[in-house]
């Protein structure tokens, strides 16, 4: 290759990343640029092809060079990019625990040859979409950022700093009773609280739908009355203390954690429902709350570990 | 163990940075081409890399510091740059305030040196 055919690549390279009004401009510029410069590295010799590679790494690289030609708008201003993030990893999180759980509680997973690898498509295609959605409207705020008038702001209207470890003792109160009240419900037995509740009048088709399957009601139910009722106490613990200390932060990210994996066994184990479809969502409900449990655990154990190893008194050493 | 990288290169790059847009606009009182705008820097001590100046002269002209015009006369052609009205005063004002700053940073260097 000889040197102006190396120069011409080079400068073909640089422009076609640029608007093209400024392409045939700025081409014939650097070519020009870079014509003296390698007459003065060659110094009345005939310059040679090491010569000129050489001066066009030491310019830059193309993609660098262009870059300070003409710096494009981002997708994503820098200002959004951890939000964008965290929305995107929520998002994908979400659907990957849907999936799964429909995966594991859909009844034509048993009749249906490649039901889990439909599943994944579809969940695929959702995510995708939601992405390229996501992407939309982040590259839309960002230009009307930019080209809208940008608002007013005051320091005295930011809001205000939540403490993040804060227990508020009305709200957990209120969460103690509803969630205890819930596993009123579930101990009972859904059908038998219906009855209770209609007087006897209820039909006894509902009633047979929430029906327990009898291995569940037998074998692993005790268990998980067990775990939610412990859950239900490390909340009242936490009420009582006023602040979330991090050994509670720990108990109950463990507890979580169990939590989850119960549910998913018993959601893969058999039966909740004696009968179908109230069976299926109920599997469905348990193996989304498993996901959650999983990840939300799996967080809190991890941002626990980042602020022990963060903290000025262990970090330093 | 991590191997720490001499920050002194980019610390010095960046310091140089500030200087750069400056330094060109210096010379630019009279017109000049991106090559010898470049050799005039050089002898005067003021070293700037190919890949950073001219893509500047571009972006000052687009700023509307500098304005540009091709010239055939001898050899191959060349855009030639120059400061426009509104580039001289703007010159004059950076050059007031690199003289106060460069006035600020003696002292602060002499007392840093103890």
């Amino acid at each position: 290759m000889t040197p102006q055919d190396m120069i011409a690549r080079y400068v073909h390279a640089v422009t076609r990343r640029l608007p093209h009004a400024q392409r045939a401009d700025i081409g014939a510029e650097l070519r020009a640029l870079l014509g003296e410069m390698l007459q003065e590295r060659s110094q009345g010799q005939d310059p040679d092809a090491r010569m000129t590679r050489e001066m066009l790494e030491a310019f830059g690289h193309p993609d660098a060079v262009a870059l300070r030609y003409h710096t494009p708008a981002a997708l994503i201003d820098a200002q959004d990019v951890s939000l964008f993030r965290r929305l995107a990893v929520s998002f994908l999180a979400a659907l990957a625990v849907l999936a799964l759980g429909v995966a594991l509680s859909d009844p034509a997973a048993q009749v249906e040859a490649d039901f889990a690898g439909r599943i994944a498509d579809e969940a695929l295609v959702v995510g995708l979409q939601g992405l390229g959605l996501l992407l939309v409207v982040f590259w839309g705020v960002g230009m009307v950022r930019r080209y809208g008038a940008r608002g007013r702001w005051s320091a005295s209207a930011l809001p205000a700093v939540r403490d993040p470890d804060a227990v508020s003792r009305p709200l957990a109160g209120v969460s103690i009773v509803f969630w205890a009240a819930g596993l009123g419900v579930l101990v009972i037995g859904p059908a038998t609280v219906m009855h209770m509740i209609s007087g006897g009048a209820a039909p006894s088709a509902l009633l047979a739908a929430f029906r327990y399957d009898p291995g569940f009601a037998a074998e692993r139910a005790p268990y998980l009355w067990a775990m939610l009722g412990l859950s239900i106490a490390v909340v009242g613990w936490q009420a009582v203390t006023g602040r979330i200390t991090p050994l509670q932060r720990r108990v109950e990210a463990g507890l979580t954690l169990l939590l989850s994996a119960m549910l998913y066994q018993i959601v893969l184990a058999g039966d909740v429902f004696a009968a179908e479809p109230a069976n299926e969502y109920m599997k469905l409900a348990m193996a989304v709350f498993a996901g959650w449990g999983v990840i939300s655990g799996v967080t809190e154990l991890r941002r626990d570990w980042q602020a022990r190893r963060a903290s000025p008194a262990t970090g330093m050493g | 163990m991590v191997k720490i990288e001499d920050p002194f290169p980019k610390l010095e790059l960046e310091l140089r940075r500030g200087a750069i847009v400056l330094a060109a606009l210096s010379q630019l009182t009279q017109a000049q081409y991106g090559y010898s705008l470049r050799q005039a820097l050089a002898a005067r001590g003021m070293e700037i890399e190919e890949g950073t100046l001219y893509p500047l002269l571009r972006r000052l002209e687009a700023q509307g510091v500098l304005v540009s015009e091709w010239r055939t006369g001898e050899g191959s052609p060349r855009r030639y740059y120059q400061l426009s009205e509104s580039g001289q005063a703007l010159y004059a004002r950076l050059a007031n305030s690199w003289q106060a700053l460069g006035a600020v940073m003696d002292g602060l260097v002499k007392d840093g040196s103890g």
